[in-house]
């Protein structure tokens, strides 16, 4: 009989290695389906992360398109809106080490890409990674369709700046007018003004060529004599063609004789009738008491007195008073003298249909036209 | 002589025996905490397997009744939460369209149909809150964020650790 009829070490060693092999099998079986378990829960919250980055996009594109900002972009909450902050966003409460990020492109004009990618750490070696996009367009923008106008041309003026062409269209376009007097500088004659005796016929009204602010000047002389109730003046015409324009007076004066014991005045005037002025309707005055140097008055405004449009006449006069006994001479001088009015465009009329304004500087171009939806 | 010499040779001694009880019970318990692992691992899969599928319905169902909704009746403001959806549809029959939380379940009701549960009898919903991140420029247009908690409902006698599974999820609306 043999020695050995039982089982010997050899052989119980490779039945527990069996048994071990096959224990660890069972295991290594268990432990997969375990990590496929987690990876399936870890890749529904990484679909519903991304999701959600898509959605939040979605609702920040309904907000403002302009928010919509190429690159990458983190997500938050803030003040009960989604918005984009910083570049990721942190989504560890959720997957171990997990971060979102919004990438957005452009897909040509009005369109952009978004990808919201979510990477997380999965316990391995490797980063297990989900991304999800969606392509946003600009819905709301709204395109204005190019208006314009036809229609002839009208002579024009000045445009009226108003947000809208409602109060414009239908409307009366006025000229923009202006006009002066002319020939202010009295430089090499004095055309264009008349000199007059103002109730006083020794009084002569000449052109100087010389010495006046600067060169030729107008004057008035009231020479010496007793008895003096008058003047002179230098008068020119204009023709306003709009009612109630802005119209001023600019002129310089100088005394340059005076003698004690008259009553000397200077005055500027804007009346309807070429005749001798009325004191008292004057649009500025002045009291000489001396011989004084070349002052300027610049702008008296007169525009109340040419209210309606028509013609006017501009008037620089010089009065004096002087008493029984022998006084005088008195003279003065100006220069520099011009009357200008003005006045700006406006619309009036009754507005009809009317549509999207045109910008434009001038209304030369809208005068007339037929404004198309 | 020779045959108790053949008799000691023939039984197992005592120390035999014992080291031979030994051995096996040392299997025995081996084997027996192996399958106890695999049959509490196995448990839980299941509970797993029921949470995702319960969750995936969910957030099917929120997904395609969001999607078609015309706007949002609960919560109602911007930055409110509730703990339902309601939400407002175009279609008579199915207005309104409210998921609420109700003895631990997810119940869908729509329009003047009964309610119906969402999810299973074997897992409980112990979370359902629905926050409007409206905002306010865009009051037509919304989106809600929902957070869901769920837990496997393994009777309380159980040895089996109860799993949890929690997710949330925002969804725009499309109308």
């Amino acid at each position: 009989m043999p020695p050995s009829r039982g089982q010997s070490l050899i052989e119980i060693i490779v039945a527990m290695a069996v048994f071990v092999l096959a224990i660890s099998a069972i295991f290594a079986i268990s432990g997969s389906s375990f990590k496929n378990s987690q990876k399936t829960q870890e890749y529904f919250l990484a679909k519903e992360i991304a999701r959600e980055g898509v959605e939040a996009s979605r609702a920040i594109r309904d907000n403002n398109w302009a928010n919509l900002t190429n690159g990458d972009h983190g997500l938050t909450i803030n003040n009960n809106q989604w918005i984009f902050q910083g570049t990721e966003d942190d989504v560890s409460a959720q997957l171990p080490q997990g971060k979102r990020k919004i990438n957005i492109s452009d897909l040509g004009t009005d369109r952009k890409l978004i990808v919201a990618t979510v990477a997380w750490d999965n316990g391995g070696a490797s980063i297990d990674q989900l991304q999800s996009s969606t392509i946003l367009t600009n819905w709301q923008k709204t395109t204005v369709p190019p208006s314009y106008c036809h229609g002839a041309a009208r002579a024009c003026d000045t445009f009226v700046a108003s947000p809208t062409c409602s109060t414009q269209d239908g409307c009366l376009w006025t000229n923009a007018f202006s006009g002066a007097t002319t020939n202010p500088g009295f430089t090499s004659n004095s055309t264009g003004w008349t000199g007059a005796d103002w109730l006083w016929r020794a009084t002569t009204e000449t052109r100087v060529a010389t010495g006046g602010n600067p060169g030729g000047f107008i004057r008035i002389r009231v020479p010496k004599t007793r008895n003096i109730l008058g003047g002179g003046y230098w008068r020119q015409a204009f023709t306003t063609t709009v009612a109630n324009p802005t119209a001023t007076v600019s002129f310089d004066w100088k005394n340059i004789a005076y003698a004690s014991g008259g009553t000397v005045t200077a005055y500027v005037f804007v009346d309807t009738e070429s005749g001798v002025p009325i004191i008292g309707t004057q649009v500025w005055s002045q009291t000489i008491t001396a011989n004084t140097v070349w002052a300027s008055v610049s702008s008296v405004n007169v525009s109340n007195k040419v209210a309606t449009a028509g013609t006017y006449y501009l008037k620089v006069a010089y009065y004096v008073a002087g008493g029984s006994s022998n006084v005088g001479p008195f003279t003065i001088g100006f220069d520099n003298v011009q009357l200008n009015w003005s006045k700006t465009g406006s619309c009036s009329g009754t507005p009809t249909t009317c549509d999207i304004f045109l910008t434009q500087t001038t209304c030369q171009a809208q005068l007339d036209c037929q404004w198309i939806p | 002589m020779d045959t108790l010499e053949k008799k000691s040779h023939d039984g197992f001694s005592i120390i035999e025996l014992i080291i031979y009880l030994a051995i096996f019970s040392l299997l025995a318990l081996a084997l027996s905490s192996v399958f106890w692992q695999v049959l509490q691992n196995n448990n839980r899969q299941l509970a797993i397997t029921e949470l995702m599928a319960n969750a995936n319905l969910i957030s099917h169902q929120i997904e395609l009744n969001v999607k078609n909704a015309q706007s949002i009746n609960q919560p109602a403001s911007p930055g409110q939460t509730a703990n339902q959806l309601s939400l407002a549809m175009a279609d008579s029959s199915i207005n309104p369209t409210i998921f609420n939380l109700q003895d631990q379940k997810i119940n869908l009701s729509q329009g003047a149909n009964p309610s119906q549960p969402l999810t299973s009898d074997r897992i409980r919903v112990v979370n359902f809150t629905t926050t409007n991140l409206t905002s306010s420029a865009t009051s037509t247009l919304g989106i809600i964020k929902l957070s869901i908690d769920l837990e496997s409902n393994n009777p309380a006698s159980s040895i089996f650790r109860p799993t949890t599974f929690s997710f949330t999820m925002s969804i725009s609306l499309r109308q």
